[in-house]
């Protein structure tokens, strides 16, 4: 990573503590870039808002696309920084994702969100600035366009469409996508199928005639019985099942290297781990950047900040688990409806996983935010029942997530009835709560990028030990909860190692770490004393010290590289 | 799919279609371009049974090319079942590259010489595609002064994570032309000078109070004075380590992921594409044919075999002895599947691959069991290893590998093969390294190089490259043989009622394999599926889309039953096929009489 002069740093600090109070007496200051945080925005209308994110502030936005989705759609990737601070790849960096599973939009609008409160903020929020000052963030908003695209543009139920479009012969037949569900009413919902039959088993709740329950055995008195026919489809192919091969057929989120397993170990995973043109672009992004600290991944739903591991075999580093849960139960406070999980054991096992594969193969720590839960329809610690729904439905979205039992003919059925809760009732937040779940969201991935290593130089001491002989020391101090190497990167080998390095006139005769601040000499290398390997890099809110004796008159420069800090370089004078 | 740019065929007078040429073969071993030339030529010399492209293009800026080879005939070859030969995916192994193409080039010339013989059948019946060279740029090094034996490919690794890329790799110090074996006395070395050959070396044994005076090490320098010596030499990625299947997430050498390069990638992309492939043939440093493994292991997740399904153990036990009989070949190096092809194409893809060394050198003792293994290789790659360690100062780092399952750990690496006399003659009399010669070295002192020459364990001389490649086109004609062949037989109509008719029908497979290997089940390979041809209200009973999800080897069979309607005299058409078989038709006519017997 290149070298960022800590000078120009405090300068830009010192300018901004000047204007702090102006600036936090009024958040409520316009973007120049205007967008409504009421709605959800379908692909196209996310990349207009993108673009215009990066015409409101082309100094701080830069915007590539990384790759071709299946059904030739662009990945577009937004790089923010500070270019007058440093390149961003000189800079520790947080990625962060969204939308890997098509029908999960939401995460895509926390993402615009916090593109467009960073960019606003930048100069005006001292915290924020000073963190855009020293860090990078790179944004890929819908990492799964097509799935994107088809949930907005496509009838769903509402809790489809997950995969990605590449045609998938999911029923063994040899055919592909050939039978998908059927919107028999054209109002963009794939709801349920209902048909009155005498001999039918259910009947509608005397209480709520929307809602169906089983008729209870020896149950008396005049009443309709229905059958259940499923979600809305005449089956295709003819073959006897409906809606047996719809649209893909696989789970992007399962395509991931980490502990990837074939489809019949794991539902979804794709051909080989990184098979998806998706997938593939965005690895390629990342293990382009050496630079990425920190990971986030938005998905929704239920309320969750998840961590690995995926499975019960893979076990986490103590050290990585507790940098990990100072950050989750940080975002636990952060967002009172969520809650702080590890995947495999709170919530199920994954294989291949996103997540998985960014912290166990490369060692970064990373979250995935499981957005929205019905928890917040009322406030509740326990996920509302069927009633509380409905009433949320009735009180505060007007019926507007329910669509009402009507007639249809259907080919193979006759005349039935179709009606149940529309694709946007289940997953994604209404409007009203939509801007506060980017907000705290956002916030979130701030605490996190927060602790991307800060890195100086403490007790850095010279002293004579004879005729032209020194004695230096120095300790380099992380600021921040995240080391420069992650126990899992050292464990996994992942990048080029640190390493501190005394540069300058003079003989470098010996040099090593300090292993023990107060106790003994320290640890002599046997080889390129003037170049010291920190294979396990400097410690989350902590130090490591480090000795030379130097034959010379100075002056010299020692100088920290880790490809995840902004690297650091102080002068040493003799005298 | 993939579509394959095919290079135009090269059109040579008084070649028509279909019309082969007898060709000799090289007995030789081909750099990169001779290869490439001997490709096109192959073609030229195929008249319209061969076509080639270039499957990837690798890091090292070579090509890794693809062949197609199949007669003109009534199936189309899409609609085919096609034979799959992959060499040198092992660049150790150099030889499997020239066994690869001499094969393919020995059954065009077979099919050439006997018009109706097995090896014309095969090309008419089948499409065979051949991936002779996956990774050019390491076999290239068998090529290159000095020459050291290499599995890696040409992609540029910072193996030991300084920021430098390839800065410290073996050197030749005695200018003779090849990386040989170097070993320094030092107390608490691992090795020892083997009593009975004393030009090789063997880990001494402590327990038996064996006493280790030698380190081993490959040729060569601290080229960039890290105090490790050639941590970090040229390349690369191994793609016969860098499969899914029991992938070594983490390890030095097996790729940034799975599949990481291009031509693993292509290859993987090609057999993925070609799900007709029904059987594998991988010649290279694996081998599951001459010494089946009877492991029961499973993966983490406790599902996936790490060798062989137990169902497809007697069905390898039995084409083993078959190959043995028919190769000579009864000595292997066994096989690691810890991210090999071979593994991933069996337990993933769910296809029977079977993958020989083609060759192994003369044991130094007739009656030793333990297979002759490997190369020096083993030596340069277990040096950086042990390096690394050092450099990481994190020897845990490195998972405790099982050391029954390696034969690498096992054996000592490469030294203790044969007597440097064998190694004369197994090369014509190829100059080889074998007696130790003093050196003095310029930071270790005195040292001696000598031990196996690169290649001497897994290259067999060039004169018996032909006679390899004629006995390993007689295994690709007896797996041919074996494939799964379905017919719809013994089809009775009955009728039950006004325009009611109940069908049977009979799937057999009159092949030996059975339509699914044990691995296929398990990889959930999608079935067989056999479906009157008539829209769905007239099939009155039965299902619209059978599934035969297997069919047993040497004639397994399932009856099949529908009730349908139709006209009396009407002809019914019945379908059998899916994307891994072939499709068969066969007519039913629809009459009262009781027994219809199917054309």
């Amino acid at each position: 990573m290149k070298l960022v002069r800590s000078s120009l740093i405090v300068g830009v600090w010192a300018v901004l503590a000047s204007n702090a109070t102006i600036a936090q007496d009024n958040y409520q200051f316009a973007s120049k870039t205007p967008i409504a945080w009421d709605r959800l925005n379908d692909y196209d209308q996310v990349v207009q808002i993108c673009r215009d994110l990066v015409a409101g502030y082309p100094d701080l936005l830069k915007m590539e696309s990384i790759g071709k989705s299946v059904q030739g759609r662009d990945m577009w990737a937004l790089t923010l920084n500070v270019e007058k601070t440093g390149a961003a790849e000189s800079k520790p960096a947080m990625y962060i994702d969204a939308n890997v599973h098509g029908n999960e939009v939401q995460g895509t609008e926390t993402v615009l969100y916090t593109i467009w409160y960073l960019t606003k903020s930048y100069g005006k929020v001292p915290q924020l600035t000073e963190l855009m000052d020293r860090t990078a963030f790179y944004f890929v908003p819908m990492i799964n366009p097509d799935g994107r695209a088809y949930w907005f543009a496509q009838a769903n139920t509402p809790h489809s469409s997950r995969g990605g479009q590449k045609p998938t012969d999911n029923d063994g037949d040899g055919l592909f996508d050939e039978d998908p569900p059927n919107d028999l009413d054209g109002d963009g919902n794939i709801t349920q199928m209902r048909r009155l039959d005498p001999l039918g088993r259910w009947r509608e709740n005397p209480d709520d005639p929307r809602i169906m329950v089983r008729v209870e055995p020896g149950a008396r008195g005049e009443f309709r019985r229905y059958e259940l026919l499923g979600n809305e489809g005449i089956d295709d192919d003819g073959d006897g099942d409906v809606n047996e091969d719809g649209p893909g057929g696989y789970d992007t989120n399962r395509n991931w290297p980490a502990d990837w397993q074939p489809g019949f170990i794991q539902y979804g995973a794709g051909d080989f781990p990184l098979s998806l043109p998706e997938s593939a672009s965005v690895a390629n992004f990342i293990l382009a950047r050496p630079n990425i600290a920190a990971v986030q991944s938005y998905h929704n739903s239920g309320g969750m900040l998840l961590r690995g591991p995926g499975v019960k075999y893979v076990e986490y580093p103590p050290a990585d688990v507790r940098v990990y849960d100072r950050i989750g139960e940080r975002g636990a406070r952060m967002l009172p409806d969520y809650r702080y999980l590890v995947i495999w054991k709170d919530l199920y096992g994954v294989h291949g996983g996103f997540v998985n594969w960014t912290y166990e193969d490369l060692g970064i720590i990373s979250f995935t935010n499981e957005l929205w839960t019905a928890r917040k329809y009322f406030g509740t610690d326990e996920r509302p029942d069927r009633d509380d729904l409905m009433a949320f439905n009735d009180d505060l979205l007007f019926g507007q997530s329910f669509v009402d039992w009507h007639a249809v003919k259907h080919p193979l059925y006759g005349d039935i009835e179709v009606g149940g809760w529309t694709k946007t009732s289940s997953r994604v937040p209404p409007p009203f709560h939509l801007e506060e779940e980017c907000h705290r969201n956002f916030a979130f991935t701030m605490f996190h990028a927060e602790q991307m290593p800060l890195l100086e130089f403490q007790n850095v001491e010279t002293t004579a030990l004879g005729p032209n002989l020194w004695r230096v020391r120095v300790d380099v101090v992380n600021r921040r909860s995240i080391p420069t190497v992650t126990a899992q990167a050292q464990k996994r080998r992942f990048g080029p190692r640190d390493s501190i390095s005394i540069n300058g006139d003079g003989r470098v005769v010996a040099g090593g770490e300090i292993k023990d601040r107060f106790l003994g000499p320290f640890e002599a290398v046997e080889h390129q004393p003037q170049r010291l390997w920190v294979n396990e890099g400097i410690p989350g809110d902590g130090l490591r010290g480090f000795q030379w004796i130097v034959s010379g008159a100075g002056p010299l420069t020692i100088r920290y590289d880790s490809p995840r800090a902004a690297n650091i370089e102080t002068r040493v004078e003799f005298k | 799919m993939v579509r394959h740019n095919w290079t135009r065929k090269v059109a040579i007078a008084g070649i028509s279609a279909g019309c082969l040429v007898g060709q000799s073969l090289a007995g030789e071993y081909r750099n990169d371009t001779r290869f490439r030339d001997a490709v096109t030529a192959f073609v030229a010399n195929s008249g319209q049974s061969a076509q080639a492209s270039v499957l990837a293009k690798t890091a090292g800026g070579r090509e890794a090319p693809l062949l197609q080879v199949a007669t003109p005939g009534d199936t189309p070859i899409e609609a085919r079942r096609a034979i799959l030969l992959v060499g040198g995916i092992d660049s150790d192994c150099p030889a499997t590259a020239e066994t690869a193409l001499d094969v393919i080039t020995e059954l065009v010339s077979q099919a050439h010489a006997e018009a109706d013989g097995p090896a014309a059948r095969l090309l008419h019946d089948y499409v065979i595609y051949v991936v002779p060279r996956l990774n050019p740029d390491g076999i290239e090094r068998f090529f290159e002064k000095p020459q050291q034996s290499s599995r890696l490919n040409g992609r540029a690794v910072d193996d030991d994570r300084d920021g430098l890329v390839n800065e410290d790799g073996p050197d030749d110090l005695d200018g003779d032309g090849v990386i040989s074996v170097m070993r320094v006395a030092e107390p608490g070395g691992e090795w020892m000078i083997d009593p009975e050959h004393p030009n090789l070396m063997r880990r001494a044994d402590a327990s038996k109070g064996e006493v280790g005076v030698y380190r081993i090490l490959l040729e060569g320098r601290d080229d960039d004075n890290d105090g490790h010596m050639n941590e970090d030499g040229a390349g690369g990625v191994d793609p016969d380590r860098n499969w899914p299947h029991f992938y070594e997430s983490g390890e030095i050498g097996v790729g940034a992921h799975q599949v990481s390069e291009p031509e693993t990638l292509a290859l993987a992309r090609f057999v993925v594409d070609h799900p007709r492939i029904a059987a594998i043939i991988v010649y290279g440093r694996n081998d599951n044919i001459v010494s089946p493994p009877k492991g029961e292991q499973r993966d983490a997740a406790g599902v996936a075999y790490r060798d062989l399904h137990p169902d497809d153990v007697k069905l390898y036990a039995h084409i083993s002895e078959k190959y043995q009989e028919l190769t000579g070949l009864k000595r292997s190096s066994k096989g690691d599947p810890r991210g090999a092809f071979y593994a991933w194409a069996y337990a993933q893809r769910g296809i029977p691959v079977l993958a020989t060394s083609v060759w192994a050198p003369e044991a130094d003792k007739p009656d030793d069991a333990k297979p002759a293994d490997t190369s020096d290789a083993d030596v340069a790659e277990g040096a950086a290893d042990d390096d690394e360690a050092q450099v990481e100062n994190k020897p845990e780092r490195r998972k405790k590998k099982d050391k029954s399952d390696d034969p690498e750990e096992t054996d000592p690496v490469g030294l203790r093969v044969i007597s440097n006399a064998d190694n004369q003659a197994a090369h014509g009399g190829a100059p080889l390294a074998g007696e130790w010669r003093p050196f003095d070295h310029p930071t270790l002192g005195r040292v001696e190089l000598g031990g196996v020459a690169p290649f001497a364990t897994t290259a067999p001389a060039p004169e018996e490259l032909d006679a390899i490649a004629k006995r390993e086109a007689t295994f690709v004609l007896d797996i041919a043989d074996r494939l799964p062949r379905l017919s719809l037989r013994d089809a009775t109509c009955k009728a039950i009622g006004p325009g009611v008719w109940e069908i049977e029908l009979t799937l057999v497979n009159d092949g030996y394999l059975p339509t699914r290997i044990g691995a296929a089940r398990l990889a959930e390979c999608p079935p067989t599926i056999v479906r009157p041809d008539l829209p769905p209200e007239r099939v009155l009973g039965g299902k619209r889309l059978e599934r035969v999800p297997v069919l047993a080897g040497s004639g397994g069979a399932a009856k099949l039953r529908w009730l349908i309607s139709g006209a009396d005299g009407e002809t019914v058409t019945f379908i059998a096929g899916s994307v891994i078989d072939p499709e068969i038709r066969v007519e039913v006519k629809l009459a009262a009489a009781d027994k219809e017997k199917a054309q």
